[in-house]
């Protein structure tokens, strides 16, 4: 057992050197920690979805051209029927808002409507159930049976009040359970009526007996749909058909997380190219001891020294990295729209993930071993071959493919660092901007009348009036109403007619009076919705600023006219101010009705895809919202659940999440890029000063002054990084140019393009720093005898 | 012929050197007294491992002595930094090692021009016009533009000669000048250094080679780190013909 003493001796000797192992490991950690992050998004999206029989399910109905996504009719989904293809079929509507009464609790949560062969079709079976069936029960999802169970341990068969209705808990959904966007619970769909403004809009899923019956399958579907007749939403029919639903899985999610796991791979294959340079450094610092020990016969010592180094560098940069690869997941993993994940299970890096990134490290680090103990070969090569002729080695040139790397290096890093810059400043403006509404002493709570409870429009009206009517007359309360949407939201969206043609889709809400007083919308002209404007009363409209603009309205007496056959146009009564509703900061058209005057099918929409706010404003408004509004609410409506207040100025913030998160994603990613680049300046530069120190030495002995030998390293350093900084500027102008990425607010220009260089300059400095005093540091005298 | 009325450009008084060597430390040069004045060719010889390198490092300026008093031109520098030593090494003194020492990526004339780089105030035409003028003066302005990979070894030391004197020196310190050379190109290198003390040069070489070291005006023989002989030319031609020169080949003949 000869390589027992052999790797302690080694050991002890990497223990000397612990600024090399921290760097190395470091480096490689992030290199690692990135792979890890990028891979494991990207599994996230291969792996199989969490439907059994998901390699036999299509699904199908009709589509639009640029969206592969399907929806269904009760109609079309008739028409299809069963053919002998399909062994079962099943029918969802979209996810709904519903209010939750469980003991005590209540709550508003996210519940889809499903009917008896759906789950069948996906082959996913809940646990608890009897029969396997929900029957006209509902099933849970794993987190909200966590919730539950610390009201009553045993969650299935207990009767939850949903939308005032009783029902059974039949079971509970596998916890990895997802199919396209989150939901709480899954409710019975009753038989098909068509009764729901939602029900042109459901997904239909069919099993087919093989995978190669998709064709005729989507052949009879087309049949079907052309035998119905035209769309009543006007979509083209030729588009009707079917789909394998794997293809659908996260199909928009695939493009940008293959690039994901791709720049992780990039970060680790730049981390390994450092560590090569790193080890290099090393055994160029040893190289006296390596001639020696290779005169007395040890052959491979170079290689066997870069093999030991690889390999402990390799381990501790793993262990490190490993944590700080979950951490990147978790850290990105707020910032994944929810429609690309596959499934509900955390995302984490499972053994594949860890398997393939281990295999890549491997790979990566054997390159570095190898890359590093032939550059010191050659150079013991040249040595030789220079001693024969009496002359030492002179040679200080650093390779090209080093600087090369380097420059590579420092542009990418530059041009990330130039879009921290454009994110910073982007988040700078932003914040400094006024969000457009009055956010003190103003809150909103979130709530949803049932559509079982409240099925006209008129009796969320009469709610509506005797909330606010008791609300209004607490003390501390200056006005009290309801609305559809906060004055950040973006959540419904109707097309309006513009005044010159066509169409757009913008912001629609409905306000009740003393709604956009509540909200603290600033009135800029006219009126806002009062008491008169009832459902008998002339249809009126208020609009902000930027639609009278963008729809060439003449303002107060012009008119907002809904797309769409048989939509009532209203006189516009009132302007308010524009509100701040994205990160980009510009002011989108919106279009404000009175909540008695809204057309009927418009909000039994509207109500089943988000839930309706109740805003107050006063100086008391926190205290009733959280005191007051619950008693009030229960005791007009006893099955209303009702969300915690929010502030008006949380709310205010929310279109700011989008600027945050772009901050904190490029300042990772610009840190991950100026840490490893300095780590490759650092490498590059130690290597040369490594392997010139016999030059360095000479000027030295010349008269070369230790400060004219730190400039002489720096200035080496500069020619590159100068390089490098000016070819990542130059991207970012071409990137900022063809419009890709973040567009760089106007005027900023010059002062992001200077602070990302000013970053890259500190950055080459501090990795410079240390091989430039180790060259001012050489005694020259020895070095001259010792080489 | 000893200048005794010219300055004295180096002077030693009771140097010592030692080593950190573990718990102790190892002395290399112990209780050195010497002189070298303007206009003087003085040899340094003595068996390996007698000091003679650390002496010239001392010499100098690349090391300072741990005991006694060292003088250039009259200005104790034994309490200079690093930096004030550089300046003056790069004003004062002219450096030929035992390999050329000349760097690879750069032409014969950016060679010699090196040292004149490190020095405020010289053009780059007075820069030019002394390393045409000291490759003159070692026969090699018509290799300027060569690369030093495709010059001889005597060719190498001849440039390093140049380089050496381009910046104007008050002093030439060479270790080992001839060490890796032939004897034709040895004294090729020995008769350049030869004329340039006859011109007026001051020199200070290293050597083991008992004929070269022959050829300077006084020869300061070490042993085990002191100066245990020093003799002129004229002494030595008179102790040769006596049959009294004990130190000739380094060891004490018993």
């Amino acid at each position: 057992m000869k390589w027992r003493p052999q790797a302690s001796r080694d050991a002890h000797a990497l223990a000397r050197w612990p600024a090399f192992m921290l760097l190395a490991s470091g480096t490689l950690s992030l290199g690692v920690a990135a792979a890890i992050g990028g891979v494991t998004l990207l599994d996230a999206v291969l792996q199989p979805p969490p439907w059994p029989n998901h390699e036999r399910v299509a699904i199908y109905g009709r589509r639009t051209p640029d969206d592969p996504m399907r929806a269904m009719s009760p109609q079309l989904y008739d028409a299809v029927g069963q053919p002998a293809m399909v062994l079962s079929r099943g029918i969802a509507r979209i996810p709904e808002t519903v209010n939750v009464v469980a003991g005590r609790h209540t709550e508003i949560l996210r519940a889809q409507r499903v009917d008896t062969g759906f789950l069948h079709t996906l082959g996913v079976a809940p646990s608890g159930t009897t029969d396997g069936g929900m029957g006209h029960g509902a099933l849970v999802s794993e987190a909200l049976r966590a919730r539950l169970a610390d009201i009553a341990p045993q969650v299935v068969g207990q009767t939850i009040v949903v939308d005032g209705s009783n029902v059974e808990i039949r079971g509970v959904l596998p916890a990895e359970y997802r199919f396209f966007s989150d939901v709480d619970l899954l409710l019975s769909l009753d038989p098909l009526n068509g009764s729901t403004a939602l029900d042109g809009n459901m997904t239909a899923v069919a099993l087919l007996s093989s995978a190669s019956d998709i064709r005729p399958f989507s052949a009879r579907v087309l049949r079907a749909a052309r035998d119905i007749g035209p769309d009543p939403h006007g979509e083209d029919v030729r588009w009707s058909g079917a789909t394998p639903i794997d293809d659908l899985v996260a199909y928009r999610a695939r493009a940008p997380l293959w690039g994901f796991a791709l720049s992780g791979v990039l970060v680790l294959a730049v981390a390994g190219m450092n560590v090569s340079q790193l080890i290099s450094t090393r055994m160029f610092a040893r190289i006296d001891e390596t001639a020696v020990k290779m005169v007395f016969g040890a052959r491979w010592e170079p290689w066997r020294s870069a093999g030991f180094d690889a390999l402990a560098v390799g381990v501790l940069g793993f262990a490190v990295g490993l944590p700080g690869g979950t951490a990147l997941v978790r850290l990105f993993k707020p910032f994944i729209p929810p429609a690309w994940l596959v499934s509900a299970a955390p995302m984490a890096p499972g053994w594949r993930v860890l398997s393939v990134v281990a295999a890549m490290t491997f790979v990566v680090l054997v390159l570095a071993a190898v890359i590093g103990a032939a550059r010191v070969m050659g150079r013991l090569r040249h040595r030789e071959r220079t001693m024969m002729s009496g002359a030492p080695a002179m040679r200080v040139t650093t390779g090209w493919t080093a600087s090369a790397l380097v420059l590579a290096q420092v542009a990418l890093a530059t041009l990330l660092v130039s879009y921290g810059m454009i994110a910073v400043s982007r988040a700078w403006l932003l914040a400094g901007t006024s969000p457009g509404f009055d956010t003190a002493d103003g809150v909103v709570v979130e709530l949803h009348p049932p559509m079982g409870a409240y099925p006209e429009l008129s009796s969320v009206v009469r709610l509506a009036d005797a909330i606010r009517s008791t609300v209004s007359a607490l003390p501390g309360v200056e006005a009290v109403g309801w609305s559809s949407d906060v004055p950040t939201g973006r959540g419904f969206r109707m097309p309006f007619l513009r005044r010159g043609g066509g169409s757009r889709f913008i912001p629609f809400a409905v306000v009740s009076p003393g709604g956009i007083e509540a909200m603290g919308l600033r009135l800029l002209a006219g009126r806002t919705v009062v008491e008169s404007d009832g459902s008998d009363a002339h249809p009126v409209a208020m609009v902000n600023e930027a639609y009278v603009r963008a729809f060439g309205s003449r303002g107060i007496g012009g008119f907002v006219r809904p797309a769409g056959r048989g939509a009532r146009e209203a006189r516009i009564v009132g302007i308010v101010g524009n509100t701040r509703r994205d990160a980009k900061g510009a002011a989108a058209p919106a279009v404000y009705v009175p909540l008695a005057q809204v057309d009927p099918h418009v909000f039994a929409l509207m109500r089943q895809l988000q839930p309706l706010f109740v805003a107050i404003r006063g100086p008391a408004a926190a205290t009733v919202a959280s005191d007051a509004l619950p008693s009030i609410v229960g005791e007009a409506a006893p099955s209303l659940a009702l969300s915690p207040p929010v502030p008006l100025e949380r709310i205010a913030d929310a279109p700011l999440a989008g600027a945050h998160r772009d901050v904190a994603l490029f300042a990772t990613l610009s840190g991950v890029a100026v840490s490893l680049t300095a780590a490759g300046q650092y490498a590059m530069h130690s290597v040369e000063v490594a392997a010139s120190r016999y030059a360095l030495s000479l000027r030295m002995a010349l008269g070369a002054t230790p400060g004219q030998l730190l400039a002489h390293v720096v200035r080496k350093a500069f020619r590159v990084a100068l390089s490098g900084i000016v070819l990542g500027l130059f991207g970012t102008c071409v990137m900022q140019h063809f419009s890709l990425g973040m567009v760089m607010p106007a005027g900023t220009a010059i002062g992001v393009s200077m602070a990302a260089a000013l970053v890259m300059v500190f950055g080459t400095l501090v990795a410079v720093a240390a091989p430039a005093s180790h060259a001012a540091a050489l005694e020259p005298w020895r070095v001259l005898r010792s080489d | 012929m000893q200048c005794f009325t010219h300055p004295t450009i180096i002077e030693m008084r009771g140097v010592g050197k030692a080593f950190p060597a573990g718990s102790a430390d190892c002395h290399v040069l112990t209780d050195i007294h010497l002189n070298v004045r303007q206009g003087e060719f003085v040899s340094v010889a003595g068996p390996s491992g007698c000091g003679k390198t650390t002496l010239l490092s001392l010499m100098g300026l690349l090391d300072v002595p741990t005991k006694g008093e060292l003088r250039f031109a009259g200005q104790p520098v034994q309490h200079l930094g690093r930096a004030q030593r550089a300046i003056l090494r790069n004003r004062h003194i002219g450096f030929v090692f035992q390999a050329s020492n000349l760097i690879e990526d750069l032409s014969v004339a950016e060679n010699v021009a090196l040292p004149l780089s490190f020095r405020k105030g010289i053009s780059r035409h007075e820069s030019r016009r002394r390393v045409r003028d000291a490759l003159a003066g070692v026969g090699m302005a018509h290799r300027m533009r060569y690369y030093p990979s495709q010059l001889s070894g005597g060719q190498k030391q001849r440039v390093a000669v140049a380089r050496a004197l381009a910046g104007n020196p008050t002093i030439l310190l060479a270790d080992e000048p001839t060490g890796n050379l032939d004897l034709r190109n040895g004294e090729a290198v020995m008769s350049l250094f030869s004329r340039l003390h006859a011109e007026g040069r001051t020199i200070c070489m290293v050597t083991h080679d008992e004929r070269f070291g022959a050829m300077a005006e006084r020869t300061v023989r070490l042993l085990d780190g002191h100066v245990v002989d020093e003799s002129t030319h004229q002494q030595r031609l008179a102790e040769s013909e006596s049959g009294l020169d004990q130190y000739s080949l380094g060891e004490p003949v018993q």
